[in-house]
C-alpha cells in the first residue's frame, strides 16, 4: 500500500529539553492512523513538524515520497481550533479558502464545505457564538477546504457531548479513503472504532508503530480464554491444568453463571479443547471467547517506560 | 499580482475586523476632541489672521500635536495584529496558508496604515475651516499630512514588530510605547550633548527631526531615506520574529 506520510528520525530539541528523539512512524494512503501518548509526550510537536508550523532539529518529513513539506497537501486542526470569532462562518471558510488556494490549487467551495461539515445551517452566525461542537466542526471545515490529501486532527474530539462526538465520529470516518487522516487522542476506545494502524508515542520516543492487534497480540503474549458455564466441579480445574498445559487464572459466579478464565501457559490456542472439554462434561456452556487486552491495559504498558 | 491579493486578503480582514470592535472609535473620539480642542486654542490665540502666521501658529502646532497623540494611539491599533493571532493560534492557520511571512506582514502594515489614515480623515476638517476663511497655503497642509503618513507608516512598524514578540496584548502596546518614546528621547539627548557630531547622529536617528522637516514644506531625500529605512528596519525584526516561532 502507498505511503502517504512518512517521519524519518525526526528530532526535535528546545533549550535544555529534547521534544523529540528520533521519531520515526509511516502512515498508509487512505487510511485513519491514531497518534496515542500521554500529555507531554511529543504529539502535537510532531503534528507541528509535519504540517510545518516547526522545523525539526534534525530528521525527515516525506510526503508521498517528496522530501519536503508541501502544506497544500495537507490540512491541519490544532488541538485549539484556529477562529476568527467575530467573523461569520461563511466569511471565515471563505477567507481560508482565498489564503489556502492563493497560488492556484482547486479546493472545495464553500457551500460545499458548509454541507459536508453539517454548518449550513449556522453558515451566517458568527463564530464566537457557535457551541463547541459547532467550533469544531467549523475547525474541522477550514483543514479540508483546501481538499487536502493529508489531514491531521489533534485532538478533535475534546470536551464534545455525547452526540456531537457520536457525529465527528461518523464524519471522520467518512473522510477514511478519499483523504489519509493522522488522528491524536485519548480516547482510547475512539481508536479502537476509527482507526486501522497506530503510533505510541512516550517521552518523545516513538513505543509502537502499526495494526492494533498486532501490538495487542505483542503485549497479550499468552493467550486468554473466558468461558460461561452453568455447572462447574473443583475437580475439572487440575484436570484442565494438566491436559490442555493452561492455568485457571479466575473464577466468578454471578447470576447463576460460572465464569472462569484460563490461560495458556504455551501460548497454543486452547479455544477447541475448553469447549470440547466443557461440552464433553455437560457444563452447560454458553459462551467462549479469547479475551482482549484493553487498549487502556496496553496504553499504560506501551507508556510506562518500562514496556521495552 | 498574487502577491499584491495576498497582502489585500490579509489588509481587508484585519480593517474589518479592527472596524467591528468599539476600541478604533474610542480612540477617534479622543483624538478628534484632543486635536479641535488645540486647534480651536491656536485660532483663539492666533494674533494676526493672514497665511504665514495661521501656518506657523495653527496649522504647524496642530500638525505637531497630531503627530505627538498618534505616536501614543497607534500602539493600541497594532498591539493586536499578531499577539491576537498568537493567541487564538490563527497565527498557525496564516503560516499553514500560501501567503508568505512578508505577505501577512504588509497586509497588516497596510491595515494599520488604513485604519490610522481613518482618523487622519477626520482632521480635514481644520484645514477646511480656515480654508473659509482665506487661508490658501495648501503646500504646507499637503506636506504635514504626507509627514503623518510617513510618521503612522514608522509607528505602525515598529507596533508591529512589538505585537509580534508576545501573546499579551497590553504588554504589545506597551512596548510599543516604548520603543517610539524611546527614539523620541533621542532628540532630548542631541540636544543635551555637547559633541556636535554626536548631536548630530542623535539628531538624525530622531522621527520628530524628520518629521518637523515635513511639517514646513522643507523636505530632503535624507528624510524619506531616513523613513523608509525605519520602517524597512521594524519589517525585518517583525519578519525575524515571526520566523523564529518555528525554530
Amino acid at each position: 500500500m502507498e505511503i502517504a506520510l512518512e517521519l524519518s528520525n525526526i528530532s526535535k530539541s528546545y533549550p535544555g529539553t529534547l521534544a523529540l528523539n528520533k521519531v520515526s512512524f509511516k502512515v498508509k494512503k487512505g487510511s485513519i492512523h491514531g497518534f496515542l501518548g500521554p500529555n507531554g509526550a511529543g504529539k502535537s510537536t510532531c503534528m507541528k513538524i509535519i504540517s510545518g508550523l516547526l522545523v525539526p532539529t534534525s530528521g525527515n518529513v516525506t510526503i508521498f515520497g517528496l522530501p519536503e513539506v508541501a502544506q497544500e497537501k495537507i490540512g491541519f486542526l490544532p488541538e485549539n481550533p484556529p477562529l476568527y470569532s467575530a467573523m461569520k462562518v461563511k466569511e471565515y471558510l471563505k477567507f481560508v479558502l482565498d489564503i489556502r488556494t492563493l497560488k492556484g490549487s482547486h479546493g472545495f467551495t464553500v457551500d460545499e464545505i458548509l454541507h459536508d461539515c453539517g454548518l449550513t445551517q449556522v453558515a451566517d452566525r458568527a463564530v464566537g457564538n457557535l457551541s463547541k461542537g459547532y467550533k469544531q466542526r467549523v475547525g474541522i471545515a477550514q483543514a479540508l477546504i483546501h481538499n487536502p490529501e493529508i489531514i491531521i486532527l489533534d485532538e478533535p474530539t475534546v470536551g464534545l457531548d455525547p452526540v456531537a462526538l457520536d457525529e465527528m465520529r461518523t464524519f471522520i470516518k467518512s473522510l477514511k479513503h478519499k483523504h489519509t487522516v493522522l488522528l491524536s487522542t485519548h480516547l482510547l476506545h475512539e481508536v479502537k472504532l476509527m482507526c486501522d494502524e497506530i503510533t505510541i508515542i512516550n517521552k518523545g520516543h516513538i513505543v509502537e508503530s502499526g495494526p492494533i492487534e498486532d501490538i495487542q497480540r505483542k503485549y497479550t503474549p499468552r493467550q486468554i480464554v473466558n468461558a460461561q458455564i452453568k455447572i462447574w466441579n473443583d475437580v475439572w480445574q487440575k484436570e484442565m491444568e494438566m491436559m490442555f498445559d493452561l492455568e485457571v487464572v479466575k473464577r466468578e459466579f454471578v447470576n447463576s453463571i460460572y465464569t472462569v478464565e484460563c490461560m495458556s501457559r504455551t501460548g497454543k490456542d486452547t479455544r477447541d479443547d475448553i469447549s470440547r472439554y466443557f461440552i464433553q462434561k455437560n457444563a452447560g456452556l454458553i459462551g467462549l471467547s479469547e479475551k482482549e487486552q484493553s487498549l487502556e491495559d496496553l496504553f499504560k504498558v506501551a507508556t510506562s517506560g518500562d514496556a521495552r | 499580482m498574487i502577491f499584491f491579493k495576498g497582502i489585500w486578503i490579509i489588509a481587508k480582514r484585519e480593517t474589518k475586523d479592527t472596524f467591528l470592535s468599539p476600541l478604533i472609535y474610542i480612540i477617534a473620539a479622543l483624538f478628534i476632541v484632543i486635536v479641535g480642542w488645540l486647534f480651536f486654542n491656536y485660532i483663539i490665540s492666533s494674533n494676526e489672521w493672514n497665511q504665514s502666521s495661521l501656518t506657523n501658529s495653527v496649522i504647524v502646532p496642530t500638525f505637531g500635536i497630531m503627530n505627538f497623540l498618534l505616536m501614543f494611539l497607534t500602539p493600541l491599533v497594532t498591539m493586536r495584529s499578531f499577539a491576537e493571532e498568537k493567541k487564538l493560534h490563527t497565527i498557525e492557520l496564516l503560516f499553514m496558508s500560501d501567503l508568505s511571512d512578508v505577505q501577512i506582514i504588509l497586509g497588516k502594515l497596510f491595515s494599520g496604515m488604513l485604519t490610522m489614515s481613518f482618523l487622519l480623515l477626520l482632521t480635514v476638517i481644520f484645514p477646511i475651516v480656515l480654508a473659509a476663511s482665506g487661508y490658501s497655503n495648501w503646500s504646507v497642509v499637503i506636506s504635514g499630512y504626507t509627514g503623518l503618513l510617513f510618521s503612522l507608516a514608522c509607528y505602525v512598524s515598529a507596533g508591529l514588530f512589538a505585537s509580534s514578540l508576545t501573546e499579551n496584548q497590553i504588554i504589545a502596546a506597551l512596548l510599543g510605547f516604548s520603543l517610539l518614546m524611546g527614539q523620541m528621547l533621542l532628540i532630548i539627548s542631541a540636544n543635551a550633548t555637547q559633541n556636535y557630531i554626536v548631536a548630530q547622529m542623535l539628531q538624525y536617528m530622531s522621527l520628530a527631526f524628520h518629521y518637523e522637516v515635513f511639517a514646513r514644506g522643507a523636505v530632503k531625500n535624507y528624510n524619506i531615506v531616513y523613513y523608509f529605512s525605519f520602517i524597512g528596519f521594524f519589517l525585518h525584526l517583525t519578519w525575524i520574529s515571526l520566523r523564529s516561532r518555528r525554530w
